[in-house]
């Protein structure tokens, strides 16, 4: 049977699911952290195509995408900057972003797939230099893009005078109120002032009766927009040559959710989503278990508590046998404990109950006393040592997964702290972890 | 230079003027003369609008069983429409459809583990995948949902994001009740046909109140021109366009659509191809309006059952060719372009048409807003934007009409509102506005009363027990936003049978809008004051 990795399992779950997200290890609280424990905070934003780092209020502003690399409408793929040199020429020179501007005023820059073949000339993004391009692509009257700076920040558009007027109102009415009970207050007597004040929410048949006036007159003033059956697209699609291939797909259509033509040759290329560097912090006691770089380029943590880095690396070598790893560079000192027993499906018939030691990662002599007197005081249970690995028997007798718990000590310190963990594999026996420090 | 060098010190030495408030003039703050207006300084998008409070904009998040919309509110539209996915962290994929689709028999399917799984992962997504934004940054959350959604996927909703995600403030929105919000400025009278993925469902607003007593709702939608398509795809060969060889498309058992050549496999997707079909060449033929509604007349009142899967000739003469994939072209026979939406406006065994649930919709409401009603039929949902879609159901409307006893004087008033922007975003902007305005973010359920459902469970959960408050149909006459008078507020009292009562009664004229309940598992009743009856939507 091959080996399986025993899954460790944070414990926030009552009803023990295996979560397959990473883990984390709090070392403040001692305790196994799933994503669903920790919090996550956004460090920094950049973007993925051109790695260039972006600061919050460049972000807001740019609407989360980045200023200069664009998406394909048609096939999403990153477009590039090309440059014509004579507008009625066909040659293509690719140019980076910022060079070769001075030289030719003539040239003509724009954006083109590199695979599907689609560029920019044909719905009119085009300018002398890639900041004239990205300049026009924000123009609001040409483009009106949802990843329009422009075009996002233009107060007076529909919706926004709608609210206007609807907190203009929201504002009169709390002013009329205010006003109402002032004057109330002076009006009547304290003693008196115990009648039910009038309802806010309720109708009362003077606001009917105007509001059914108003209607009328309403009716009368205003003229009906009559329905117009005509619809150019239905027409053109009930025609039997119709031609499809123009015809934007839903993945298109919906990348721009204020447009959403049909028509494949007005698509507006998108703005790359930037994306963001996140750290996480334990959810219980905010220490922080990943903080990563804020430079995009480097990979390293800053800090790094991932607990593949101090839990034993468990693998059954058959559904009897654990084999565990110490990745610490000091001794290890690992406990197993029989966990409740009622509820589970397997039982624990031979549990070794002695303590076991496993030796610190890269220990070069083997034959070094400490081991030694290691292996003398093995037990049957141990069935192999070799470095830093133990392999060790436990007799389950199947009933389905037991719940162990296993304990660990780590590092010089003498605090006893618990992290209970499940894990499972695939015949799943249930253990959970206790981790010593 | 010494200009602006003293600038700084300039500002420096007037400690007493706090740094913001420099950005409203005086007199600005002269002519308001209430303390309110620092509270509306949320505009568009942006964070940094002048006012006193500089609240960051509010997150609007509408959930469909299709496609969900992501945004900020006050944006005119949402950042990203995307398809709903709910998927556990080992990828097994939960769908939405099955919880709605059983919603109304039973809830036992629903793993509260899973889901809560599920939506944390979501969430996650649409925080710092998608909207990028902070848990710290305090945001108010507005979930638009649909009227009749589970109540238990609300609760996994409101689970995670109170508990894991730390919003300060949730706001459920009906959908259906605040549709007329992006139109609010012209109409406030509309019949809402919100034609969905799952179901097409039906509200009549008047005067800005939801008539409850209008509100039908029928499982047609979407999901049956897809099935409907894929159905015909396994009958028909269908030609490739480019080497004419054939090419075959078939269902396997677990439903996905798949294309051989010469019985090799090409390519096998869900509904991937299906949806590229719909999407490019499909449309509602007008013209079979009338004859259709004269038919289904006949069959109904000779009580001849519809056939399930009607026939259809296709006479292999015209073809349309559609590239599914990037690479595949084929070509389809010219009835696969409206014969798939037919299947909407023929009629299941109960002889339910989406016309007909219009004609339900207006039988249902009192007869002295019928008019005004059917003057404004309001089309939102994305199915609602295949082309032709209005045009049949206006012209099916009509001859309806004029075939029935009652109603034929409504014949010449049935019209339709045109607006500018798509429909299936239109959910979202009403979420969008309500969420920028005051009133409104402030009904929203505070995080401090949230109570975790578990905890929850013993109590007859008021206003403190965890669940939200719907201040749905808070409107008055003559601005929409202004008063609530039928709000609905679920789990004011309980009622033996689990019937959450809702407390508002609401009249107007000969009208019944009446109180509305929801059930606990969250189907609807509405009691009508007239005929003193419940009744299951």
């Amino acid at each position: 049977m091959a080996d399986a990795f025993i899954h460790y399992h944070c414990g926030c779950n009552q009803r023990g699911h295996v979560i397959d997200s990473p883990l984390y290890l709090c070392h403040k609280c001692a305790k196994l952290k799933c994503t669903e424990c920790t919090t996550q905070e956004i460090d920094s934003f950049f973007c993925p195509q051109c790695m260039e780092n972006m600061s919050s209020s460049e972000v807001t502003h740019f609407r989360n995408s980045c200023k200069k690399c664009f998406e394909c409408p048609s096939c999403f793929s990153i477009l590039s900057y090309h440059v014509q040199a004579d507008i009625s020429g066909k040659s293509d020179i690719d140019s980076d972003p910022d060079g070769g501007k001075g030289e030719e005023d003539k040239a003509l820059v724009y954006l083109r797939c590199g695979y599907c073949r689609w560029n920019s000339l044909d719905i009119g993004l085009h300018g002398n230099t890639t900041n004239d391009l990205i300049a026009l692509s924000m123009d609001k009257d040409k483009f009106p893009s949802d990843y329009n700076v422009r075009a996002a920040n233009a107060p007076k558009d529909a919706i926004g005078s709608l609210i206007e007027k609807h907190q203009r109102e929201d504002r009169d009415k709390a002013k009329e109120k205010r006003h109402n009970q002032a004057r109330k207050k002076l009006i009547f007597n304290p003693r008196l002032d115990t009648l039910p004040e009038r309802s806010n929410t309720a109708w009362n048949w003077t606001d009917v009766e105007k509001s059914l006036k108003d209607r009328s007159e309403k009716k009368h003033d205003e003229p009906r927009e009559e329905y117009t059956e005509e619809d150019e697209v239905l027409n053109a699609m009930r025609g039997d040559s119709y031609d499809a291939s123009n015809v934007t797909t839903l993945e298109q259509r919906i990348t721009h959710p204020s447009i959403q033509t049909r028509d494949s040759r007005k698509l507006i290329p998108m703005r790359k989503a930037l994306i963001s560097r996140r750290s996480k912090r334990c959810g219980e006691c905010e220490q922080i278990l990943i903080k990563p770089d804020l430079n995009p380029v480097k990979i390293e943590f800053k800090r790094q508590w991932t607990a593949l880095q101090y839990v034993p690396k468990s693998t059954t070598v058959c559904d009897l046998h654990l084999r565990m790893t110490n990745p610490l560079l000091s001794i290890s000192m690992l406990e197993l404990d029989a966990a409740d027993t009622s509820t589970s499906d397997l039982v624990v018939s031979g549990l070794p109950l002695k303590t076991f030691l496993l030796p610190k990662e890269h220990e070069e002599e083997d034959d070094s006393d400490e081991i030694k007197s290691m292996r003398e005081s093995d037990t049957k249970n141990v069935l192999n040592r070799k470095e830093n690995t133990i392999q060790i028997v436990i007799r389950l007798s199947t009933r389905g997964g037991q719940p162990l718990k296993l304990k660990q000590k780590l590092g010089p310190k003498e605090e006893e702290l618990e992290i209970p963990a499940n894990h499972s594999t695939s015949p799943p026996p249930q253990l959970s972890h206790l981790l010593k420090r | 230079m010494s200009n602006s060098s003293s600038e700084p010190s300039s500002l420096t030495s007037s400690p007493v003027t706090p740094q913001r408030k420099p950005l409203v003039s005086a007199q600005a703050l002269l002519s308001a003369r209430s303390p309110s207006i620092g509270l509306l300084s949320l505009s568009p998008g942006s964070n940094f609008e002048i006012g006193f409070t500089a609240e960051k904009a509010s997150i609007v998040i509408d959930i469909g069983t299709f496609h969900t919309r992501l945004g900020f509110a006050g944006d005119s539209a949402p950042r990203y429409i995307l398809k709903t996915q709910f998927r556990r962290p080992n990828g097994k994929e939960l769908s939405l459809e099955d919880i709605e689709r059983t919603n109304k028999s039973t809830t036992s399917s629903f793993d509260v583990d899973e889901w809560r799984e599920a939506v944390h992962l979501f969430f996650n997504q649409v925080y710092y995948k998608y909207l990028q934004c902070n848990t710290k940054d305090e945001r108010k959350v507005v979930i638009v949902e649909n009227m009749s959604s589970p109540e238990k996927f609300r609760d996994v909703i409101m689970y995670i994001l109170y508990e894991k995600f730390k919003v300060p403030s949730l706001l459920f929105v009906p959908a259906q009740a605040m549709m007329l919000a992006p139109i609010s400025l012209k109409y406030q009278t509309a019949l809402v046909i919100d034609i969905g993925y799952n179901e097409t469902r039906l509200l009549p607003i008047f005067d800005g109140l939801p008539v409850i007593s209008g509100h039908v709702t029928a499982p047609l939608g979407y999901a049956n021109v897809r099935n409907r398509l894929a159905q015909m795809m396994e009958k028909t060969r269908v030609k490739h366009a480019t080497d004419s060889t054939g090419y075959r498309v078939e269902r396997d058992t677990e439903g996905n659509v798949c294309i051989y050549k010469n019985s090799q496999l090409v390519r096998k997707s869900t509904y991937d191809i299906v949806d590229r079909i719909i999407t490019t060449i499909c449309y509602v033929e007008p013209n079979r309006a009338e004859k259709n509604v004269r038919e289904l007349n006949e069959k109904k009142k000779k009580k001849e059952p519809v056939e399930e899967n009607s026939t259809f000739e296709s006479n292999l003469n015209s073809f349309t060719s559609v590239r599914v994939t990037p690479e595949i072209s084929l070509e389809f026979p010219n009835e696969f372009k409206s014969e798939p939406l037919e299947v909407l406006f023929r009629g299941d065994e109960e002889y339910q048409s989406i016309t007909s649930l219009v004609v339900e919709s207006i039988h249902h409401i009192s007869i002295d807003i019928r008019s005004e009603v059917c003057r404004n039929l309001f089309f939102v949902g994305g199915t609602s934007m295949i082309p032709g879609m209005k045009t049949r159901i206006y012209r099916e409307l009509k001859e309806y009409m004029l075939s029935s006893p009652t109603l034929s004087g409504l014949t010449k008033e049935v019209n339709v509102i045109q607006t500018e922007f798509p429909a299936n975003i239109t959910g979202w902007i009403s979420g969008s506005i309500i969420g920028s305005l005051d009133y409104w973010s402030s009904h929203g359920k505070p995080r401090d009363s949230y109570i975790p459902p578990s905890l929850c469970n013993w109590i007859v959960s008021g206003p403190y027990g965890g669940q939200l408050l719907l201040f749905c149909v808070g409107f008055l006459h003559r601005s929409i936003f202004t008063a609530g008078i039928g709000y609905f507020c679920s789990r004011i009292a309980r009622f033996p049978r689990n019937i959450l009562v809702i407390r508002c009664c609401v009249r107007f004229g000969r009208e019944a809008a009446g109180v509305t309940a929801s059930c606990a598992g969250p189907s609807f009743l509405s009691w009508n004051q007239r005929r003193n009856t419940y009744t299951v939507l």
